[in-house]
């Protein structure tokens, strides 16, 4: 019941909501999920294994019925490629395919090649019958590191690969645990796809920058930026967005749900985060490098440009650095702003 | 017939041949072929890895200081080892020397990954070659734990009732 209730947290619903998860989990068949991997690190596998609330042994043997994974399962070879085909038969249209990786379409898919055949094969057979995808991870989602410049195995996000089914994407390297065994929890209570975004992921957990709740913001809205490695500001734990952490331009769920059982999450170690739930995160310029150019939607000016845009909406006269610390506020205004030029 | 592979291994079917593909319960994919003779002895065995992301290739040309992130993503299982010696490879290429301390937290850091691996990869990974847990379930709790008591007396859970009760909740 104790996980259930911080499941329940994490997932954003009600005390209420405790008693359905519990309820769910005892009673529910098990959903039978085959989880292939492609080019990748195996990092997402690492990180389910260490969630604590649930428990990934909870996950697996209660929620879910893991009836393939190359990276868990006891059986190899013929045998597990057999045990592939076997769920694909039995649960059609019912079983849940998580990703793991991505497949290359260079070489004709050469580049990964499981059971002898290449990998977007066997994607594309586990995908036919499948009620839902989960991509998991940047590899599944955007496409990560081997599709960083120059990408050289042609390594392509799922989403690109397979058209016709729905999908999720929980992308992070890797994702956050809680994250990725909420994401199946909420599936298997609710019988649904949890709300997703419009880049697909879900809502209850990427609808917020690490910027908005990081414990060190205060820091940042007061102007104390750590402004070299080992400087004073670091030993303060002060705000690192100047040594490059791309946490205002990140959306995840590290600075509320943390990592290692809510132990830390990288900026509280004293590192910047390198944001890398972000689409082409390996491309925006050195993890080192301050965000100066902010690309996605809705934030597509540097802070410099947003604070005398905010300064100008609200009357001027307020200093740049003032209206920086005002950051969300002042995008609604430049977006309102931008908006009605669109009409005007 | 016997086949040359490019990098000077012999595949050859003349003998009983057994593939393994893919291997499971490792990071990465892998291919294992061996060639038995009648007594059962293998003759001959090559073992391929499957995959290529061509790391080496997206490297060349990035601002040394992120390249720990990138060798990283080698293998998830292993990551820390490989940002570290990416690190200690770019300061060795650059002339760098770091204090002792940093190099106590390294080998902090690297000796905490050795901890958490031996965990991982024996009761995530190898563990199911030879261990059947559905048969473990069926095992004797007073003999499980005259067992666990040769080998950590003192430990708190190590009492039959104990190891009844882990049975039952698997």
């Amino acid at each position: 019941m104790k996980y259930c209730s911080l499941t329940a947290a994490a997932l954003g619903l009600g005390p209420a909501f405790v008693p359905k998860i519990a309820h769910a989990m005892e009673t529910k068949p098990r959903t039978p999920v085959i989880w292939v991997h492609g080019l990748e690190c195996t990092c997402c596998s690492e990180s389910f294994i260490r969630s604590a609330h649930p428990l990934a042994k909870d996950v697996v043997l209660s929620m879910i019925s893991l009836d393939y994974d190359d990276t868990l399962m006891a059986a190899a070879g013929h045998q597990a490629e057999a045990a592939m085909m076997d769920t694909i038969e039995r649960y059609k249209g019912n079983y849940i395919l998580a990703v793991e990786g991505n497949p290359p379409l260079a070489e004709d898919g050469m580049f990964c090649i499981s059971g002898g055949k290449p990998f977007v094969e066997k994607l594309k057979t586990a995908a036919e019958h499948a009620k839902a995808v989960i991509s998991w991870g940047a590899c599944a989602s955007y496409g990560c590191v081997q599709a960083a410049k120059p990408n050289p195995t042609q390594a392509t996000p799922v989403h690109k690969v397979i058209t016709d089914k729905p999908i999720i994407k929980v992308p992070g390297c890797p994702p956050i645990a809680e994250v990725m065994t909420g994401v199946i929890t909420y599936m298997l209570t609710f019988d649904r796809l949890p709300e997703l975004d419009r880049q697909g992921r879900p809502a209850m957990f990427y609808s917020q920058r690490i910027h908005d709740k990081c414990y060190r913001r205060p820091h940042f809205d007061a102007g104390q930026f750590v402004e070299e490695w080992d400087d004073d500001g670091a030993r303060k734990g002060y705000c690192l967005y100047k040594m490059g952490c791309k946490g205002p331009t990140t959306y995840n769920a590290c600075s509320t749900v943390r990592w290692n059982e809510g132990a830390s999450f990288p900026i509280q170690s004293g590192h910047g985060c390198i944001g890398c739930s972000e689409d082409g995160f390996w491309d925006q310029g050195s993890f080192y490098d301050r965000v100066t150019d902010l690309t996605q939607f809705g934030v597509e000016a540097n802070a410099d440009q947003v604070g005398l845009a905010a300064a100008g909406v609200v009357g001027g006269g307020i200093a740049a650095h003032a209206a920086i610390s005002a950051l969300k506020q002042a995008q609604k205004k430049t977006q309102t702003k931008v908006s009605e030029n669109e009409e005007a | 017939m016997a086949i040359q592979t490019p990098n000077g291994y012999t595949l050859d079917n003349t003998t009983k041949r057994v593939v393994i593909d893919p291997v499971t319960r490792i990071e990465g994919h892998m291919r294992c072929e061996v060639n038995v003779d009648e007594n059962n002895m293998i003759t001959n065995a090559v073992s391929t890895g499957t995959m290529w992301r061509g790391l080496e290739v997206i490297l060349k040309g990035r601002d040394p200081r992120d390249a720990w992130a990138f060798t990283e993503r080698i293998c998830g299982v292993c990551t820390g080892t490989h940002a570290l010696t990416s690190v200690r490879a770019i300061e060795d290429a650059l002339g760098i020397t770091i204090p002792d301390i940093a190099n106590s937290i390294r080998n902090i850091m690297q000796l905490n990954l050795q901890i958490h691996d031996h965990i991982v990869h024996f009761y995530h990974l190898h563990a199911l070659d030879w261990v059947n847990p559905v048969n473990a379930l069926r095992a004797d709790p007073k003999a499980t734990s005259e067992l666990q008591q040769a080998v950590s007396p003192s430990h708190p859970l190590s009492s039959p009732p104990a190891i009844s009760a882990m049975f039952r909740t698997g």
